[in-house]
């Protein structure tokens, strides 16, 4: 099974505030941009691509192959395809029949190779 | 001095060894090998149970132990067959199917002892929420105790009439199993009694409420009318005092002395098990209850919930996986993490016939192979199974006729014409293809009767059944044999290429005389065959009788 996700992400305020750090728009973890640690990159907006070639190991075992993608930015506009930060990897996921027991994913990113669990899908 | 001592001490307690080995040899020589009341057919419970506490399998660790110890079976005969290699009727088998002609009605009814729960208002006494399928425990008009189960919605007859029809074949090969009906109910019959529990999702148990009853019935398939199809399952007798573990004995039973793997009825439970698809044959679908009668307690060891047979998983149609894996299989798993989900086993490009009534089930089953069936669980009992044992099953098996499955298929009362007469089509496929594989596996001469004139008559329960071509001929090697000592002269050889020997002239004939006779063919195109089976017959009130049967000696 292939799984693709496009996603973007922006934020507004009224003149003279400013999104509070923590709740921009991020990059990185297990959700996202997976092999960089959560929170890795911020801005006011966000471009996200995912794409997951996933098959079934057994009853309870899924694996993936996965590449993620995006930017974050300042301006909506500065959402463009340049600059992109890219991760690729290998997943596991151990399930029951209707939830995610544990998905363990390892990346390649260009700060190395990173290790993420969860206990959720990714997407 | 000390030294002396302890050598004299020494030299009485070998003495005494020495003589009591002595002693033990004699009396084992002195036992005979078939005793006055050989073939025994019925295995009494002779100790009191009385004192047995509740003791429940734990599913979880049974589940994990099951899944991730799977122990290599040791082949080891089984140890609760008579001297004739048969199972007696105990508290966990009676000889039906094979011991005596059974009618479709006979099948058709099966346990039934009633004709279901009582009309009227049934009085919940406890609900089952825990699981995916809803159930409740009621009280009919009778104060009979019943349990209810349901339908999945969306596909009516699928799970009910699946667990009746097993229920009925599983009766008639001979296990202990609840009397179980198809009834149809209305919300309104349903009142909740006095003490009534209910727990819902993820919360704590509390007294159940009237809604409660919607709540669990909003899970169950519904009638055009609005009424629900229900198995009604009958409390079995006694108390229910844990489960059939498929390993060992239960330590507090003075009466489970036979591992319950190596019982045969069991290690048959998994040819039986194939036939029928049961892939959820494990110790939680099962009961031990505490049956006292004339003022003794013994334990009955009862099967139940046949849900997860044929085409249905009970809250679906069985997976398309289903008897083909365990629920675990790690190398398959490595496999298919290193080949990219790129190898496909069977049942990837197996076609299946599928619907609503009776769920999912390979379209066809001529080529079923019983050995490469599997349980969703490994199952101790069924991997101890040696090929007298699936001979066993074999046997059984090919007794019933495509008279009675339809018989137990009715039963089921699916309504769906075409797929009861799938149902009856594979059931009949599977049964030959298992015949096929266990009866034409080893030798399989059956039924030996020698008459007075010394002419020796036998089926070949493989060539009667159409399986495999009659063998050039049959060999039968002749012994006078001494049931004190069990040894063997020998008497002589004689040949036959029909399934009627002559003894040979030297044949005693006084009363209490054994003779023993290796059978076996010759000439044919199965090697396996070759090796004979060991009949025994003791001389007794004019007439020889069988005492003794082994298919494959220990």
């Amino acid at each position: 099974m292939i799984a693709l996700r496009a996603a973007t992400s922006s934020t507004d305020t009224s003149a003279g505030h400013d999104v509070p750090y923590f709740l921009m728009p991020d990059l990185g973890g297990s959700h996202t941009l997976r092999g960089y640690q959560i929170g890795r990159f911020r801005d006011r907006n966000r471009l996200l691509l995912s794409a997951e070639y996933r098959w079934t190991a057994g009853s309870f075992v899924d694996m993936a192959l996965f590449a993620d993608t995006g930017k974050v930015a300042e301006r909506f506009s500065d959402l463009d395809l340049q600059n992109l930060k890219t991760s690729y990897g290998v997943g596991l996921t151990l399930h029951t029949l209707t939830r995610t027991v544990t998905r363990i994913e390892l990346a390649r990113t260009r700060d190395g190779m990173g290790l993420s669990f969860s206990f959720s899908p990714s997407f | 001095m000390n030294t002396t001592k302890r050598t004299g001490f020494a030299v009485i307690v070998g003495g005494a060894l020495a003589v009591a080995a002595a002693l033990t040899m004699s009396a084992s020589a002195a036992s005979p090998r078939f005793y006055e009341d050989d073939p025994i057919w019925h295995e009494r419970d002779t100790e009191d149970a009385s004192g047995l506490k509740p003791l429940d399998v734990d599913l979880f660790v049974d589940l994990t132990t099951n899944l991730l110890a799977r122990t290599a079976a040791a082949d080891v005969r089984a140890q609760n067959v008579n001297t004739v290699d048969e199972v007696p009727d105990s508290s966990w088998f009676t000889n039906r199917a094979g011991a005596r002609p059974l009618t479709p009605e006979e099948v058709f009814i099966g346990p039934d002892t009633t004709p279901g729960p009582e009309p009227g208002k049934w009085t919940v006494t406890s609900s089952k929420s825990d699981g995916v399928t809803p159930g409740f425990t009621i009280k009919d008009a009778k104060g009979q105790l019943w349990f209810l189960k349901f339908d999945p919605p969306g596909y009516r007859g699928m799970a009910t009439g699946t667990e009746v029809t097993v229920t009925k074949l599983m009766w008639a090969l001979g296990y202990h199993v609840p009397e179980n009906h198809i009834a149809y109910m209305r919300r309104d019959r349903l009142v909740i009694g006095d003490g009534a529990k209910f727990t819902p999702p993820g919360g704590k148990r509390r007294a159940m409420r009237l809604d409660d009853l919607d709540t669990l019935l909003a899970r169950a398939d519904r009638e055009p009318d609005g009424a629900y199809r229900i198995v009604a399952s009958k409390a079995l007798q006694g108390k229910p005092i844990g489960r059939i573990r498929f390993f060992d004995t239960r330590p507090d039973d003075p009466n489970d002395v036979v591992p319950h793997q190596h019982r045969r009825e069991l290690r048959a439970y998994g040819v039986f098990a194939a036939w029928l698809n049961h892939v959820d044959a494990k110790a939680i679908n099962s009961l031990d209850t505490l049956i006292t009668q004339n003022g003794r307690s013994f334990v009955r060891h009862q099967l139940l919930d046949f849900g997860s047979s044929l085409g249905s998983a009970g809250v679906a149609p069985a997976d398309y996986w289903e008897g083909s894996e365990y629920l675990v299989e790690p190398r398959d798993i490595v496999k298919q993490m290193m080949l990219f989900g790129f190898s496909f086993p069977k049942w990837h490009t197996t076609r299946f016939y599928e619907a609503p009534s009776m769920g999912r089930l390979p379209e066809s089953n001529a080529n079923f192979n019983p050995d490469l069936w599997k349980p969703r669980v490994p199952n101790q009992a069924f991997l101890h199974a040696r090929p007298d044992d699936k001979f066993w099953a074999a046997q059984k098996l090919m007794t019933l006729t495509s008279d009675l499955l339809r018989a137990a298929i009715r039963a089921g009362d699916f309504r769906d014409p075409k797929s009861e007469e799938f149902l009856a089509r594979a059931l009949a496929e599977r049964r030959d293809a298992i015949g096929r594989a266990y009866l034409t596996a080893i030798n399989p001469i059956v039924d030996p009767v020698l008459d007075d004139d010394g002419i020796l008559t036998f089926r070949n329960a493989a060539v009667h059944a159409d399986f495999a071509t009659a063998p050039g001929r049959y060999r039968a090697v002749w012994f006078r044999f001494d049931n004190a000592t069990a040894d063997s002269e020998p008497l002589g050889e004689t040949f036959a290429r029909t399934t009627q020997l002559e003894a040979p002239n030297a044949l005693p004939r006084h009363a209490g005389a054994f003779v023993k006779v290796e059978l076996s063919s010759v000439d044919g195109t199965m090697p396996s065959w070759e090796k004979p089976v060991n009949v025994f017959f003791r001389y007794q009130h004019g007439q020889w009788h069988l005492v003794g049967f082994e298919r494959m000696a220990s």
